[in-house]
């Protein structure tokens, strides 16, 4: 007999199942959807097209987003659901609103993410 | 109420549409135009304005069983749906549906991987599974395959596969390795396709593609015959030995006997994956962008290209492909490979080890081997602006064709102000040719030359005898044209199986080209 079925029936992203918004650890969470989400455009150094583009756009040390001083939570979300001139923007089916909540505070704040991780 | 409607459908019959859909999907999944969450549902990169394409509304069902319903609802309204599965279908119109007023039907929430069989190498994934969270699915759970995905990491499996995608392994033409899908037809139905029909076949199911009867998974594929809810691919044995490299080419002219000495490579299987011939300034984008070289518009000259080159150690061409398997295998073949492209005259071939911090080569060689990146986005600042649309015929591998349509899409290019920025993607016997058609969006007159750019384009290369594999919303109905052999026999036919299998003419209306009865793009605009 085979080992047939090997992994059956599991969410893509285990954490979007039963992690409200409040809850502690958002963050880290936050941190998670930056990763899957921007990280292959925000991500630092040539071969990130939006660090590419920023760097040149307003300076290197406004490239990377996370962290960012400048930036609020609202602002932030208004670029990911809207798009942003070559960003692409964001579904809710994609991105839910709870974890845009937790990535604005993620990228506001990433101290938060390593703060929160277990 | 909502300022966009499907064409001639009244606002009461939307309203009671949309409603029932809510009480089927809950109301955070039935997003109106008024709702600002609608901005999602835009092609943000075409040439055409985003008016052309806005939806009227988006549904988004989180199971086979609320799809079927939705699919019961529009046709009982007689509304419009267009299907998209992780909808990012950048370059051919994103999430966007076919003409204004269509609702999309958006499957991303369904994002399941249903299975992964490692004894057989397959996996069952619903429509949302998006290349990157099935890459970190695998990795979690120290699977020994790896994935095939598009340079695209935003997309997904399902949605590239039904469009004719193409990856950079192996098994990187994904219809090819595509087994066993799950439709639900437009009365609500589902249906499972090959050996999935028998009651008792998930077996086989993945594993053998044609069942009994007529083949028809193709059916459903760049087509709005059905919604898919679930396919099967096969997955590539991660392999002991992978030997990623680039073959650098002088001059444009090379163009013609790489393609010529590859060729047999491919049709041999020596060298197994897709393997690219990427044009100067595609790669060249990873690194620097236009503003940097020319100020106004215009194409580069020679003189600069030149430049370009030499600065960022980049051949005219690029060429890129990789060896899998037994290390033995792999170093003997390599012989083989390595004394073939060696005899191009100035040829430069170098592997991993010569290139390590080269950010174009890293790219590449982390999608030969299925991981999941963005870096070809950086085409995107080549103008800035974000504007692209990609033109891409196909033809037969040979160094001729491929240097007659490099001619003819550079000169097109030129005529109407762009540079030629291009690559061919080899497959086994054939080559797509992919120009990516960088505009500035927030340019209207660029625009529109990059839109007419195109239509030439579709003309000159039909009159050579070239089709495109696939296309962007705006050029469905031009390209399906083009397929007119025998009074149109091809698309008479497609046109009849639509009407068999969608009498109300609700699913994707004008997808490819496919009209209801009836209705063509003049209806419709
Ligand atoms: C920089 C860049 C690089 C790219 N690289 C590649 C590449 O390497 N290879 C490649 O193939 N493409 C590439 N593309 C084009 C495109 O972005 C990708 O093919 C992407 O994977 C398509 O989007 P998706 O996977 O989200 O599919 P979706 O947008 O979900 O689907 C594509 C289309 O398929 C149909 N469809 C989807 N789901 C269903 C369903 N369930 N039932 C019926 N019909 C359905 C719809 O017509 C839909 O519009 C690239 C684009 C850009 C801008
Ligand atoms: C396909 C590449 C891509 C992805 C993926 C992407 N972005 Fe961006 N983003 C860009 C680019 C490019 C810019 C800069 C646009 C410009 O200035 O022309 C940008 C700009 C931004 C800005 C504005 C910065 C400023 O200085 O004003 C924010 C905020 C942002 N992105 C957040 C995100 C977040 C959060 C994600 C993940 C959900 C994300 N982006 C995913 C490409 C991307």
């Amino acid at each position: 007999m085979m080992r047939r079925v090997a992994i059956v029936m599991l969410s893509i992203l285990p954490l979007a199942v039963g992690v409200s918004a409040a809850q502690a650890g958002d963050a880290a969470r936050g941190q998670q959807v930056f990763d899957t989400r921007c990280v292959f455009c925000h991500g630092e150094g040539l071969g990130h097209p939006a660090w590419q583009l920023l760097a040149l756009k307003k300076g290197k040390d406004k490239a990377e987003i996370v962290g960012r001083s400048d930036l609020t939570p609202a602002y932030i979300k208004q670029v990911v659901r809207n798009g942003y001139i070559e960003m692409p923007p964001f579904r809710a089916s994609e991105i839910s609103n709870a974890d845009l909540d937790a990535l604005a505070d993620y990228i506001t704040h990433p101290g938060a993410a390593s703060d929160a991780k277990p | 109420m909502n300022s966009i409607l499907p064409k001639g459908v009244s606002k009461e019959r939307f309203a009671a549409a949309t409603g029932a859909m809510r009480k089927v999907v809950g109301d955070p999944w039935v997003i109106l135009d008024e709702n600002p969450l609608i901005a999602g549902y835009m092609d943000t990169y075409s040439a055409a304005p985003e008016s052309s394409t806005a939806a009227s509304a988006a549904v988004c069902p989180g199971s086979v069983e609320e799809v079927q319903e939705i699919v019961r609802i529009a046709r009982q309204y007689r509304i419009p749906i267009w299907s998209i599965s992780t909808g990012k279908n950048f370059a051919y119109g994103g999430p966007a549906p076919r003409t204004a007023g269509q609702v999309v039907l958006d499957l991303r929430r369904m994002n399941r991987v249903i299975e992964v069989n490692t004894d057989l190498g397959y996996a069952i994934v619903e429509p949302g599974v998006a290349y990157v969270d099935f890459y970190n699915y695998m990795k979690r759970h120290k699977l020994p395959y790896w994935i095939d995905c598009a340079a695209n990491g935003m997309g997904g499996v399902m949605g590239n596969t039904l469009d004719h995608g193409v990856g950079y392994t192996a098994y990187g033409d994904h219809l090819l390795m595509q087994c066993g899908m799950e439709v639900v037809l437009s009365d609500g139905s589902l249906m499972r396709t090959g050996m999935g029909a028998l009651p008792n076949g998930a077996a086989s199911w993945p594993v053998y593609k044609y069942g009994y009867g007529p083949y028809i998974d193709g059916l459903f594929t760049q087509s709005n015959f059905g919604v898919v809810t679930k396919i099967g691919l096969w997955l590539m044995p991660e392999p002991p030995a992978f030997r990623p490299f680039m073959v650098q080419l002088q001059n444009e002219d090379d163009l013609y006997e790489v393609t010529e000495k590859l060729r047999p490579l491919k049709i041999n299987m020596i060298i197994p994956n897709a393997a690219i011939t990427v044009h100067l300034l595609w790669e060249a984008s990873v690194y620097t962008t236009k503003h940097e070289w020319k100020t106004g518009s215009g194409p580069l000259p020679q003189r600069t290209l030149r430049q370009i080159a030499e600065k960022f150690n980049l051949g005219m061409w690029n060429f890129y492909a990789a060896l899998y398997g037994l290390p033995e295998v792999v170093e003997a073949n390599w012989q083989i490979v390595e004394s073939t492209f060696r005899s191009i005259k100035g040829a430069k071939i170098y592997r991993e080890a010569d290139r390590k911090d080269d950010p174009s080569f890293n790219y590449r060689v982390r999608l030969m081997r299925g991981e999941p990146n963005l870096t070809e986005f950086s085409l995107m600042n080549w103008v800035g602006g974000g504007g692209h649309i990609n033109f891409s015929p196909i033809s037969p591998a040979s160094g001729a064709d491929a240097m007659k349509q490099f001619h003819m899409i550079r000169k097109a290019c030129e005529k109407y102000g762009f540079d030629y920025i291009g690559e061919f993607v080899i497959g086994w016997r054939e080559q797509h040719h992919i120009l990516m058609l960088m505009f500035n969006r927030y340019d209207a007159d660029e625009s529109r030359r990059a839109h007419d750019c195109f239509a030439q384009l579709i003309n000159d290369a039909a009159a050579e005898g070239y089709g495109e594999y696939r296309t962007n919303l705006h050029f469905m109905d031009q390209i399906a044209g083009t397929y007119n052999a025998n009074d149109g026999a091809l698309l008479r036919m497609q046109r009849r199986i639509k009407h068999a299998l969608d009498p109300a003419g609700i699913l994707s209306p004008g997808k490819n080209g496919i009209w209801p009865l009836g209705e063509s793009p003049e209806t419709n605009s």
